[in-house]
């Protein structure tokens, strides 16, 4: 069985959590839900990041200058094909894979630097904006087009990752947008590629991404746009705005003057936040007071899943990241684990992969009134060698002596460690996270040297 | 004015110099302003775990000590706190205090009242370093 949810780094074997690297470690199955925000480039204090947004809107420009060249099929092939830039592997896809636009829009989106007479003369400052006019683009796309233009500045910032970081790479064939000649070429270059399809990946800075644009139409819409644009709720409500802002360029330059404006407050965003302590108390508490399972598929087991997931993967953040709350059966049992890579970033953590081979470490969720030796025996089961010989059983009382004893027995005749996490527990992460002096992982630590301890020999 | 207590035998007694009786000295010392400062941290939260930094220095402190009370540490199974075991601030409190009331009973039984004046004897000629009355160095807390 193949690791839950791989990442690049966790295919080659090495070992980062994802807070101690500069880029967005991306996923070999799927894509980064997180964005390209041009404008973190334009309001970024670093020279570089402010060239690069330059070249951009040059480049985006360009499009414009020949559109009225008469060279309108042209920057239409162009545009078709930056429209998409798969080895990014950001936004929603769940195979890595987008769609380019089609010619009708790409058209739409060069009638701009006719029909606004700012961008004819001008052109764009924030290309953004095309999603005030032009349906179909949205905040996935404006990405796209920022990855494309920047493509050539990303595959050398790639390179100088796989260099530090030690990834190994392979020639590939790329596509890349020239900047001095304002078209695609053809180029020869080594990036890492995905070892399930051979195509090549590009990683991104963390600075430049967020959830979504700082300059978007949702804002837009419910802030800024006028009244008389939107009469009255319609499905074509989205197209009479676009339409509208057409006519009416001011609005959206007073809008995009706003947001320039409180270009201070904006920041990219994290792959993962972690959450408050107020409300991994409030989490404790939930799960405190939650009622044991009265039977399979009662509604407290999945209140009880719920909250763990959300507490546990803030807790022990940044030293594990978690990979999935995934869903699987076993025996005809709905068995719910939470998944966290092994980044080996704690001496313990390090240790379960010397001694347990323990690659993702399984956190099974039972909120039974007593585990028993079924419980143990699924989790024991799903310990194979590709995620490790390491599990936790997360429940709400301590094991029956009985049962510790099995898992000791299946340390001695399996080398197998299974140990299991309490609400005892949780109040002594809980009061870790809040206060600080200690890692919560420790509580994870010490009940494995407990475990350990009362391990024969 | 205290009267001494029966002495412990030469043979058992960990303060054998003029240095030694500056160690011990110190480290009662310290162990009093740090059972004072974990009984307030205590106090606010009990259950927190120790950070690594002050469990370090409880540790290095309570090894101090061990080697002045020997076998007549507070409990034998214990010598030091292990990081690993997480331990609370209430946990180090407990054992701090016992720790306290052994090194208190270590000064009762090393020290003797002669000529009016309190003294840690020292093995052999090297006669006796002056000191107080025991009772003065009894923790009593904030």
């Amino acid at each position: 069985m193949p690791i839950v949810r791989p990442r690049l780094t966790d295919f080659h074997n090495i070992l980062l959590p994802q807070a101690q690297t500069d880029f967005a470690i991306p996923f070999l199955d799927e894509d980064i839900p997180l964005y390209l925000d041009p404008f973190l480039l334009w309001r970024s204090p670093s020279q570089q990041d402010q060239a690069l947004h330059t070249s951009l809107i040059n480049s985006f420009n360009h499009l414009g200058y020949l559109a009225k060249q008469g060279r309108e099929q042209d920057a239409i092939n162009l545009l078709i094909a930056l429209s998409e830039c798969d080895e990014v592997g950001l936004g929603l896809s769940r195979t890595r894979q987008g769609i380019r636009i089609g010619a009708q829009t790409a058209e739409k989106v060069l009638t701009l630097f006719h029909d606004v007479p700012q961008y004819y003369k001008a052109g764009f400052v924030h290309f953004e904006e095309i999603q005030f006019f032009v349906e179909h683009i949205s905040k996935d796309r404006i990405s796209d087009f920022a990855c494309s233009f920047l493509k050539s500045f990303l595959i050398d910032y790639t390179i100088q990752q796989c260099q530090t970081i030690g990834i190994p790479m392979s020639m590939v064939h790329l596509q890349v947008y020239s900047y001095r000649e304002n078209k695609l070429k053809s180029e020869n270059v080594h990036l890492p590629v995905n070892p399930d399809n051979d195509k090549p990946i590009i990683f991104v800075p963390k600075r430049w991404l967020r959830f979504t644009p700082w300059i978007n139409f949702d804002e837009y819409f419910a802030e800024s746009c006028p009244k008389d644009a939107k009469p009255e709720s319609t499905p074509d409500e989205r197209v009479n705005v676009l339409t509208f802002n057409r006519q009416n360029y001011d609005s959206v330059l007073e809008f995009v003057a706003r947001k320039e404006r409180t270009a201070g407050d904006c920041t990219n965003d994290p792959l993962f936040a972690q959450i408050p302590v107020s409300s991994a108390k409030t989490c404790l508490e939930a799960i405190r007071s939650l009622p044991l399972s009265s039977g399979p598929g009662d509604r407290n087991d999945r209140e009880y899943e719920r909250q763990m997931a959300r507490l546990l993967a803030s807790v022990f953040y940044p030293q594990l990241d978690l990979a999935a709350a995934q869903d699987r059966t076993d025996s005809g049992v709905l068995i719910r684990d939470l998944i966290f890579y092994n980044n080996r970033s704690h001496p313990f953590l390090d240790e379960l992969i010397t001694k347990y081979d323990c690659r993702q470490i399984v956190m099974e969720m039972k909120n039974v009134r007593q585990i028993d030796g079924g419980n143990i025996s699924q989790l024991n089961r799903y310990l194979t060698d590709q995620l490790g010989r390491f599990g936790v059983l997360l429940t709400r009382r301590p094991l029956p002596a009985r049962m510790f004893r099995n898992t000791i027995d299946l340390w001695s005749a399996h080398r197998r460690c299974i140990i299991a996490l309490t609400d005892e527990d949780l109040d002594l992460i809980v009061n870790l996270f809040e206060s600080k002096q200690r890692d919560p992982i420790d509580v994870l630590q010490k009940k494995y040297v407990e475990f350990a301890r009362a391990c024969p020999g | 004015m205290s009267s001494s207590p029966v002495l412990a035998p030469a043979e058992e007694r960990f303060v054998k110099s003029e240095a030694d009786v500056q160690d011990f000295e110190r480290l009662e010392q310290q162990l009093h302003s740090m059972l004072t400062e974990m009984s307030e941290l205590s106090k606010k939260r009990a259950n927190d775990g120790l950070n690594k930094f002050k469990l370090k220095l409880v540790n290095v402190l309570l090894e101090g000590i061990n080697k002045f009370l020997g076998d007549q540490r507070p409990f034998k199974e214990f010598e030091t706190f292990d990081e690993n075991d997480l331990p609370t601030n209430s946990d180090v409190v407990v054992m701090l205090s016992q720790y306290a009331a052994a090194i208190f009973q270590h000064r009762v039984e090393n020290t003797e009242y002669l000529d009016y004046k309190w003294w840690w004897p020292l093995p052999g000629k090297q006669g006796a370093v002056a000191t107080k009355d025991p009772n003065d160095f009894k923790y009593r807390g904030k």
